[in-house]
């Protein structure tokens, strides 16, 4: 990892829900433009420990840095500005609103100027198509890959430098999977980083340069994306 | 016809709903609401308002009973059935209470009240009577619950614009007398205190105009122009009527006015940012009284300055409070808001009575000797000029919200009303978000306060009760929750409509009782919903 700067690092964190622990001493770190993914299966954790670096939950001890800032210190509203954006598992689009207001929301986080928002928007509705024919539907009314991309493009619309992707591919049919993909690896060749959540990993780890495999609340494996593919437990549990 | 015959009657339903309509017919005359409506002719001598409620209850005894289950043939049968059921039940009762001399405990139960409740007759002719007209009317409801939707709205249609031409009697009178040239008009469309046959015709020609231009409208133009034009015709009616009308028309409006101003306001607050408000009455309040120190002719005065000078203060004032007060509030989530609301409108209200605020607020004496405001030297006196001020303070604040709503700050109010956390991922700051929409609600109020005070020209502090802010809660969700429009059709019926039927006394409230489960039941949506909201709730 030498030359290329660390973007976030985590470092042993734990997450509890009262007595529960759902995440124990995880750590990671993804580098400067770098794709990574977190797999494991449901309930292992992961969307506890990115809840946890977007400051949606407390953590206990440990560190969350994200260019070399520690976000303990700041509150779920200013990372964005920072340029760290999650989107979240389950989509969550803002139902009642229209498709354009959901993008525009995403720009909340920025003080930018009129035409550069024109820009941007443009260019999420050329990376989504199928968004700019919807643009003035309530987004509750789109269809579950539709959602999912108005989420993807909300985040976009921040102009991150990194986002976190809590399951992308989560209830949508194979073939939309691919266009999700297609899209994200799109949004990676721009040199935004990703950190890609997912129970079924293959086409993550296809993506990915390196993974992390968390079980029951602790990171259990970490490496390069190609060797976990070949790696038995890894096949066994996530691929299938 | 095999299948109509499958599935016996459910005779629990028909027995439940006849018995049910039969017992609130008799409610309605024990209580003397019956007596009251029926001295109010609706149409010609023939049909009194108490009738058309007695039948309505009849109605809906046969839309209940009449289950789509039970076929065509077998649902109307069940409606009939029902419909005699609650005749019967109804007539026997009376028949009874009458044998019973039942006067003493039941005021309203006077020989000439049960006498018109059980339509002149007596004994078995009164049963049987009962019997067939409930059973008729019934009959009707199914038939009604049976009908393809737009013929239902088109009946809908009819029957209130028959309601609204007898009702609004006086105003129509006062309208055409103004307008059209004169009483020809009046003595053909009105007979005694109902509309004649010819003025029955008119109120149902324009009825099915109404619903004709609703339809055309629906098919031809988009949703956005719809409700332009029905913004525009809004607009035209809220300038003309009360000019060609009279001064107790400008002043009813006047109040609607003021309503719908505070309506924008909780509109922020509630249909916006989500946040519910049961304390809103205490900005309205500051407006108010600080209006009145700076401007009354008072001992208790403090500054003698004019409505211009004191209205952006007031504002600022009631902003200010609410700051102070969201500011602590803010961070408690959901119920517990609308809870510590409720304590803040308490408090103001005690305040204002106390003996301890009196000195400086005059306590329930209250703060009289407030001047009206001056327009070009002159002050505006007549209730016309007051309320033209009102719709203009109404419009610029409506304006103002409608560019709030649909700007990145209004935008952040929908994000954080939908789902706080995602909110705060955008980098939306919820306790910043929510006191802005807190604030600017209590503005909205104070502008309103200001209003009131001088347009009343003097003030008590019986006029700041919970009542406020409940009637702005209700005229809101009535309207539709987030609708600009909404806030003003909302504050016509709830707030407009009661002062028209004053001659019914204290029973002009069950129709604003009856409206409100009637729209939570029917159109839980509002009556003018925001068009997004509508499409996916
Ligand atoms: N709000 C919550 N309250 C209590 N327990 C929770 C909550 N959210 C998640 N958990 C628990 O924490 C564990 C990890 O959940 P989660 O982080 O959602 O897993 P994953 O995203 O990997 O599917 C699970 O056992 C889950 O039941
Ligand atoms: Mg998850």
């Amino acid at each position: 990892m030498t030359g290329v700067s660390t973007l976030l690092s985590v470092h042993d964190v734990d997450v509890h829900y009262g007595q529960i622990c759902a995440v124990r001493g995880a750590s990671l770190d993804v580098a400067e433009g770098e794709v990574v993914t977190l797999i494991g299966a449901n309930g292992a954790g992961k969307s506890s420990l990115i809840n946890a670096i977007c400051r949606l939950r407390p953590c206990g001890e440990g560190h969350i840095r994200f260019r070399g800032q520690d976000l303990r210190a700041l509150r779920a509203d200013e990372l964005p500005g920072l340029g760290l954006v999650q989107v979240p598992e389950g989509r969550r689009v803002f139902g009642r609103l229209t498709v354009m207001e959901n993008l525009r929301l995403g720009a909340f986080c920025r003080k930018a100027a009129r035409d550069e928002l024109e820009t941007d928007l443009a260019a999420v509705l050329d990376l989504f198509p199928r968004l700019a024919e919807r643009r003035d539907q309530a987004a509750g009314t789109l269809s579950g890959g539709e959602q999912q991309m108005l989420a993807i493009g909300r985040g976009l619309m921040a102009k991150p430098a990194m986002l976190l992707l809590d399951e992308p591919s989560m209830g949508l049919a194979p073939r939309i999977i691919d266009v999700i993909y297609g899209a994200i690896a799109a949004i990676a060749a721009k040199g935004v980083s990703l950190l890609i959540v997912e129970q079924n990993a293959f086409l993550a780890l296809e993506l990915a340069r390196r993974a992390f495999v968390m079980e029951a609340g602790t990171i259990t494996l970490s490496g390069p994306a190609a060797s976990l593919v070949d790696d038995e437990r890894v096949r066994a549990a996530y691929l299938g | 016809m095999v299948r109509d015959m499958r599935g016996a009657a459910p005779h629990s339903l028909v027995l439940k709903a006849g018995l049910i309509g039969g017992l609130v017919g008799v409610y309605v005359v024990a209580v003397g609401v019956f007596a009251a409506f029926a001295a109010r002719p609706v149409v010609a001598q023939s049909l009194s308002l108490g009738q058309i409620m007695l039948l309505s209850i009849a109605l809906t005894v046969g839309w209940s009973a009449a289950d789509a289950r039970q076929g065509r043939s077998g649902g109307l049968a069940a409606a009939a059935l029902a419909g005699v059921l609650a005749g019967l039940v109804y007539a026997g009762v009376l028949l009874m209470a009458r044998e019973a001399k039942l006067q003493a405990m039941f005021v309203a139960l006077t020989p000439a009240a049960l006498n018109t409740g059980l339509f002149g007759r007596t004994g078995l002719a009164a049963l049987v009577a009962a019997a067939l007209i409930a059973g008729l009317a019934a009959l009707g409801g199914g038939l009604v619950r049976q009908m393809p939707a737009p013929a239902r709205r088109t009946l809908l249609a009819v029957a209130i614009a028959v309601l609204v031409g007898a009702l609004l009697r006086d105003l129509w009178i006062s309208f055409f007398a103004n307008l059209l040239g004169g009483r020809w008009w009046v003595s053909t469309i009105y007979t005694g205190n109902g509309l004649s046959w010819t003025g029955t015709g008119v109120a149902v020609a324009a009825g099915l105009a109404w619903q004709a231009l609703r339809m055309l409208g629906r098919r031809e133009a988009g949703a956005r122009s719809t409700s332009l034009i029905g913004i525009a015709l809004l607009l035209a009616a809220a300038i003309l009527i009360p000019y060609f009308t009279n001064a107790f028309v400008a002043q009813v409006m006047l109040l609607v006015g003021l309503y719908a101003l505070m309506g924008t306001g909780l509109n922020i607050e509630l249909g916006l940012a989500g946040l519910l408000d049961l304390g809103f009455v205490a900005f309205f309040a500051i407006g108010a009284y600080v209006t009145a120190l700076l401007t009354a002719d008072s001992p208790l005065a403090i500054a003698h300055l004019s409505f211009w000078e004191a209205l952006p203060i007031a504002t600022l004032c009631a902003a200010a409070g609410g700051f102070v007060f969201g500011l602590p509030v803010l961070r408690v989530r959901g119920d517990y808001l609308a809870l510590a609301t409720l304590g803040l409108g308490e408090i103001v209200r005690l305040l204002v009575v106390s003996d301890m605020s009196a000195p400086v607020i005059g306590g329930a004496q209250g703060i009289v000797g407030i001047p009206r405001p001056d327009l070009a030297g002159t002050p505006m006196v007549s209730q016309l000029s007051l309320y033209y001020l009102t719709l203009v303070l109404t419009c610029l604040v409506a304006l103002a919200g409608w560019r709030l709503q649909h700007s990145p700050v209004g935008r952040a109010w929908a994000a954080a009303r939908e789902d706080e956390d995602v909110a705060a991922t955008l980098g939306i700051d919820l306790v910043r978000s929510k006191l802005r929409a807190y604030v600017l609600g209590a503005a909205f109020a104070g502008v309103a306060g200001a209003l009131f005070a001088t347009t009343l020209g003097s003030i008590f502090p019986q006029s700041f009760k919970l009542d406020v802010s409940i009637n702005v809660l209700a005229l809101l969700v009535v309207g539709g929750l987030g609708s600009l429009p909404g806030v003003f059709v909302g504050s016509l019926i709830l707030i407009g409509l009661p002062e028209f039927l004053r001659e019914f006394g204290e029973y002009r409230y069950l129709f604003y009782g009856f409206l409100l489960i009637l729209v939570m039941r029917v159109r839980p949506q509002g009556l003018w919903p925001d068009p997004l909201q509508a499409r996916t709730s």
